[in-house]
């Protein structure tokens, strides 16, 4: 019984709404910039298309969006449209929770219609929009927000922290299902931990040339057996948070970590893991968009002093 | 407080269904290796475990198969030495050689090369590691090799496949000459007037 309060305790906390604000505009921007560059590319009327015209070869009578428009190019235009009006007012915090919801489901359409472009990262951003939805994300920078003060009805300065613990959560169990998912032996000692190296020289992914991957040999093994370190020991995470918050307890590794800030190492590990993906392979929206979910990884008074710093210099006569 | 009460159950169930859809319970097409690798009685408890994960997520499947979500993750995964290059050609009649238009990570043939190498599109090109070819690959390759006959009025044929390369022990690669999964597009006969 004291188990299910101290878990009914847990997910009734209430924060301010920066992480989960933060987490609406970067999630909003990755969907409505990759939606954008389709239509930089002429793919719109391409990848949604049912062949021989277009890719969308998954364009059956199952799916809602072609029962009620049709398997046709202007069905999977209308889409491309609904997405990027509902991403743009999800970022902006229009209607958040209408958009959110209009956003996953064309998602999911888009998705559907050419299920070989729909890669693990518009699952993930559909996840976290769908949590998002039922959050405050939107009492902070949001039209929304801005409406109801002018109405007289602002949102609360303290809304639902539940949606950022879930979160973190999911961001937890993304990095750790993907350690554990990875049998190949490239991964491990056995494989002499080449994944990373073949993956810089694997022509459909790598961003340059890959003459010069061997020249900088054991690097990218040593990049492969921190990535699996990274990811296996994400679990931990929750075990760093809970030690920061209760770090007038007694406990010699508890002190450890917290005197060496061992949650912002393994922070920064994943920062530098996504900014490295970004830089050496052509993943798309996939380092961004995992990046998206990171204010969460914050604590509300870490993001209330990085604000008032920003603000700082930002107007720096006005504080 | 009621509400609360509800809201950390409903959080706990969520939790729970998404646990157990991220079981690393090998996929149908991993179950080979996963036969040669375990003992028999290992192979009988891991499908056991597998049936009832299903039946206790019978009632969410609707949900998931709706918004196309799940909860096993697999970052890029798939890192073994034997890759492929995809490359197109075209040629000006059915005697005339192949001349290269598009081919992956090469600067002096990049045909469309923008649109090719975005993400979704790959996606429909790029084999699967094990698999092959994905569903999206014939599509893929109508559509594209009809681009090219609109580019370029001369060609009559494209031909659109993959090289297998081997990636070196320490990075870097050599085209091995064998080409897999061919796709040829004819421009289509004009009829006399």
């Amino acid at each position: 019984m004291k188990a299910w309060r101290a878990w009914v305790e847990l997910w009734d906390r209430r924060e301010p709404a920066t992480a989960l604000a933060l987490v609406r505009i970067f999630v909003g921007l990755c969907l409505l910039g990759d939606l954008l560059v389709v239509e930089r590319y002429g793919l719109v009327d391409v990848l949604w298309t049912p062949p021989p015209e277009g890719l969308g070869y998954g364009a059956t009578k199952e799916l809602w969006s072609v029962r009620w428009f049709g398997a046709s190019a202007e069905t999977g235009r209308l889409l491309w449209w609904i997405g990027v009006a509902s991403s743009a007012a999800f970022t902006v915090g229009l209607g958040m929770r209408v958009a959110a919801v209009v956003m996953v489901l064309v998602s999911a359409q888009l998705g559907l219609i050419a299920p070989g472009g729909d890669r693990g990262i518009d699952v993930a951003l559909r996840v976290f929009a769908f949590v998002l939805a039922l959050s405050s994300c939107h009492a902070r920078w949001s039209i929304d927000a801005i409406i109801r003060r002018k109405l007289g009805r602002p949102f609360p300065a303290l809304v639902p922290a539940w949606p950022r613990y879930l979160l973190f959560a999911q961001l937890v169990w993304i990095y750790f299902s993907s350690g554990h998912n990875k049998s190949e032996p490239e991964w491990w000692p056995n494989g002499e931990y080449a994944a990373l190296a073949n993956a810089m020289s694997d022509p459909h992914f790598a961003r340059f040339s890959p003459e010069w991957v061997p020249y900088v040999w054991p690097l990218p093994a040593i990049a492969t057996a921190v990535t699996m370190l990274f990811e296996l020991g994400a679990p931990l995470l929750l075990l760093l948070v809970w030690f920061e918050a209760t770090a007038e307890r007694p406990g010699r590794i508890r002190h450890w970590c917290n005197r060496w800030r061992v949650r912002w190492i393994w922070i920064a590990l994943g920062v530098a893991f996504h900014v490295g993906i970004a830089i050496f392979l052509r993943l798309g929206i996939f380092p961004w968009g995992m990046l998206a979910l990171y204010p969460v990884l914050l604590r509300a008074d870490e993001l209330v002093r990085a604000e008032a710093w920003v603000r700082q210099r930002v107007y720096p006569r006005r504080s | 407080m009621r509400w609360a009460a509800i809201r950390a159950g409903l959080i706990a169930l969520a939790i729970v269904v998404g646990l157990l859809d991220g079981l690393p319970i090998p996929a149908a097409h991993e179950r080979p290796v996963m036969k040669r690798r375990l003992s028999p009685g290992m192979v009988d408890a891991v499908d056991e475990i597998d049936r009832v994960r299903k039946q206790l997520l019978e009632p969410f499947r609707p949900i998931g198969e709706a918004l196309r979500l799940h909860q096993r993750w697999k970052l890029f995964a798939g890192a073994s030495r034997k890759r492929w290059r995809m490359r197109i050609e075209a040629r000006t009649g059915p005697t005339a050689e192949w001349q290269l238009v598009y081919r992956v990570l090469d600067d002096e043939h990049d045909f469309m090369a923008g649109g090719l190498e975005y993400r979704r599109v790959r996606g429909a090109w790029n084999p699967h590691s094990t698999l092959g070819p994905r569903g999206g690959y014939r599509p893929f390759a109508t559509w594209v090799g009809q681009r090219v006959l609109d580019a370029y009025p001369a060609y009559t044929d494209v031909r659109i496949h993959h090289e297998r390369i081997l990636i070196g022990p320490r990075g870097g690669f050599r085209g091995t000459g064998e080409m897999l999964h061919p796709v040829i597009v004819n421009r289509p006969l004009r009829r006399p007037p």
